[in-house]
C-alpha cells in the first residue's frame, strides 16, 4: 500500500469522524432546544401533553435536517443519485426488502435477548429484573420522537416523517459512505459504514444499557446492508427494509 | 433453476433472506407464541415446528436437497452409526458441564435475595423520570413473569415426542445443511469461514434461551460436532441421527422429572 494513499485514508476517517459527531450530536442538541421552544410557543395539538409535541417537533426538525445535510453531501463530493442507485426500482426486489427488515428485526432481538441474559447473569446489580424495566431501557433515548409522533398524529403522516429520517440515514450511510470509500477496497468501505452506523446511536441517549439495543440492531442492519449494496447496488429496497424494521419496533 | 433467471437479483436477496430466517427462526415463533393470537393454548414446540417447516420449505426453492445427502446407502449407514455414538458421547459431556455449573449456585443465590429486593426500584426510577407513558405498557403488562413461567410449566407437560424428532430433522436440515451451504458459497477465506461457522454454532445453542446457561454452553459444543461429523462424511444423516437421539432422551428424561422441572422465563 503506498503511503500517499494510506494518509489519505486516515484523513478521511478522521474528517467522517468529526463530520458525524458534528451533524449527530451539536446539531441534534440545538434543534431539540428549539423544537422545546416551538412546543412552548405554539398552539398546535394544544390537548395533549408538552413531551409529545416536543417529541413530535423534534422529529419533524430532524428529518427535514437529515434531508437537507444529505443533499448538501451529494452536492460537496458531487455524486448523483444515478450513481448512487435510487432510481434503480425493481418491484420484485423491493417485496425482498420488506421481507429483508421483517428477519433484521428478529435476529436483532435474538441477540437482544442474549445481551439481557448475559447483563442478568454477571452485572444484576445494575441491570433490572422485571420486563416492564427492560421495556423502559429499551424505549428510551432518541426513540421516543418516533413513539411520540406515532401516538399523536395520524398515522400516515407520521410514518411519512420517518421514512423521510430513514431514507436519508440510509442514502448517507450506504450511498454516500460507501462510494466514497470504495477505492480503499471493499473491507474499508464495509467496516466503515458499520462502524459510523453504530457509532451514531449512542448520541443522546440516557445510559449506556439502554445503548444496546439501537447499537445491537445496527449492527445487524450493517452487516447485511453492506453486503447487500456491494452486491446488487440497489438503494430502494434497503430504504424499505429499514422502514419495515421500524414499524415492527413501534408497534 | 429456471424461473429464478427472470427476477433480477433473486438469488442475491433470496440467500440472505434465508440466512436471517434460519438465524432467527426462535425468535419468530416466540414472537407468535406470546402474541395475542396464540393466547397461551398452542405449544412453544408446535409453533416452533411450523415456523422452521415453512422456511425449510423455502429453502428447498434455492438450495437443492441433493447437496446435503449423499445417495449412497454405504456412507449413510455409517454415518448414521457415527451419529449415534456422537450422541452418546455428547451426553457424557453435558452431565460434566452441569457438574461444573452447579458447583456455583452459592452465587446465584446471593442473585434471587438481591433480586427480591430490588424489583420494582428500576421502574419506579423510570417513572420518576417521566419516560413511562401509559402506551409503552400496554402489552406488557398483561402477564406477570410468575404467571409465565406457570405457562411454560404447563406446556412442557404437553409436548408430544413425534414433535420433538420432527424438530430434531428441521433444526439439522437448517443450522447444519442451509447455512453452512451458504457460508461456504460465499467467497471467503478459510480463517473468516470458520469464524461465521463458530458464530453460527453460537445463535444455534442460543436458541434454546428459555433453558439455563450449562445447557446453553453444552449446545455450543453440539454445534460444532454436529458441525465437524458433517463435514467428514458429507451427509446430514450423522448429524440428524445424533439429534433424534438427543431429543428422545431428553424427553424421557422431561418424564421423569417432571415434578421437579422448574424452568427460567426471561
Amino acid at each position: 500500500m503506498n503511503t500517499k494513499l494510506a494518509l489519505n485514508f486516515m484523513f478521511s476517517c478522521l474528517l467522517w469522524w468529526v463530520i458525524i459527531v458534528f451533524f449527530y450530536k451539536y446539531i441534534k442538541i440545538f434543534l431539540i432546544r428549539l423544537a422545546k421552544w416551538i412546543a412552548k410557543i405554539s398552539n398546535w395539538y394544544n390537548h395533549s401533553s408538552l413531551q409529545e409535541r416536543t417529541g413530535t417537533f423534534e422529529l419533524i426538525l430532524i428529518a427535514s435536517s437529515h434531508v437537507i445535510f444529505c443533499l448538501l453531501l451529494i452536492h460537496v463530493f458531487s455524486l448523483n443519485l444515478q450513481v448512487l442507485g435510487l432510481f434503480k426500482i425493481n418491484i420484485s426486489s423491493i417485496i425482498y426488502g420488506a421481507v429483508l427488515g421483517v428477519g433484521e428485526m428478529y435476529l436483532s432481538s435474538l441477540l437482544c435477548l442474549f445481551a439481557i441474559r448475559l447483563m442478568q447473569t454477571f452485572q444484576y446489580q445494575n441491570a433490572p429484573n422485571n420486563i416492564e424495566g427492560w421495556s423502559v431501557l429499551a424505549k428510551a433515548g432518541w426513540i421516543r420522537h418516533h413513539f411520540h409522533t406515532v401516538n399523536l398524529i395520524p398515522i400516515i403522516p407520521a410514518y411519512l416523517v420517518v421514512l423521510l429520517q430513514l431514507a436519508s440515514e440510509e442514502v448517507i450511510f450506504r450511498g454516500v459512505l460507501f462510494n466514497l470509500f470504495l477505492p480503499y477496497g471493499f473491507f474499508a468501505a464495509f467496516f466503515i459504514s458499520l462502524i459510523l452506523f453504530a457509532y451514531m446511536q449512542i448520541f443522546l441517549m440516557p445510559s449506556i444499557k439502554s445503548c444496546i439495543f439501537p447499537v445491537i440492531g445496527a449492527i445487524t442492519m450493517g452487516v447485511f446492508h453492506g453486503y447487500l449494496y456491494f452486491k446488487t447496488g440497489e438503494l430502494v429496497p434497503l430504504i424499505i427494509a429499514h422502514f419495515s424494521f421500524f414499524i415492527i419496533a413501534l408497534a | 433453476m429456471t424461473y429464478l433467471h427472470l427476477i433480477p437479483q433473486a438469488e442475491t436477496y433470496g440467500v440472505t433472506i434465508l440466512a436471517i430466517f434460519s438465524l432467527a427462526s426462535f425468535t419468530i415463533a416466540r414472537r407468535f407464541h406470546l402474541s395475542r393470537g396464540s393466547g397461551g393454548h398452542i405449544d412453544f414446540v408446535k409453533v416452533n415446528l411450523i415456523v422452521k417447516s415453512l422456511i425449510v420449505l423455502y429453502g428447498l426453492l434455492l438450495i437443492p436437497m441433493q447437496n446435503l445427502f449423499s445417495l449412497k446407502f454405504s456412507t449413510e449407514f455409517v454415518a448414521c452409526l457415527a451419529g449415534i455414538v456422537l450422541g452418546i458421547f455428547y451426553i457424557r459431556i453435558e452431565k460434566k458441564i452441569i457438574r461444573y455449573f452447579a458447583r456455583n449456585e452459592k452465587t446465584k443465590n446471593k442473585q434471587k435475595q438481591y433480586m427480591l429486593k430490588a424489583s420494582k426500584v428500576h421502574v419506579i426510577k423510570a417513572r420518576s423520570l417521566g419516560l413511562s407513558n401509559n402506551n409503552f405498557f400496554r402489552r406488557h403488562n398483561s402477564l406477570s413473569n410468575q404467571q409465565k413461567n406457570v405457562f411454560d410449566y404447563a406446556e412442557l407437560c404437553k409436548i408430544k415426542l413425534m414433535h420433538l424428532l420432527l424438530i430434531a430433522i428441521l433444526e439439522e436440515i437448517i443450522f447444519r445443511g442451509y447455512l453452512t451451504y451458504i457460508t461456504l458459497n460465499i467467497s471467503l477465506n478459510i480463517y473468516n469461514e470458520i469464524i461465521v461457522l463458530i458464530f453460527i454454532a453460537f445463535l444455534f445453542a442460543f436458541s434454546h434461551a428459555s433453558y439455563s446457561w450449562p445447557q446453553i454452553a453444552s449446545k455450543f459444543i453440539f454445534g460444532i460436532m454436529a458441525l465437524f461429523v458433517f463435514m467428514c462424511f458429507g451427509t446430514l444423516t450423522s448429524a440428524i441421527s445424533s439429534h433424534l437421539y438427543l431429543n428422545a432422551i431428553a424427553y424421557k428424561h422431561l418424564q421423569q422429572n417432571r415434578k421437579t422441572f422448574k424452568p427460567q422465563a426471561i
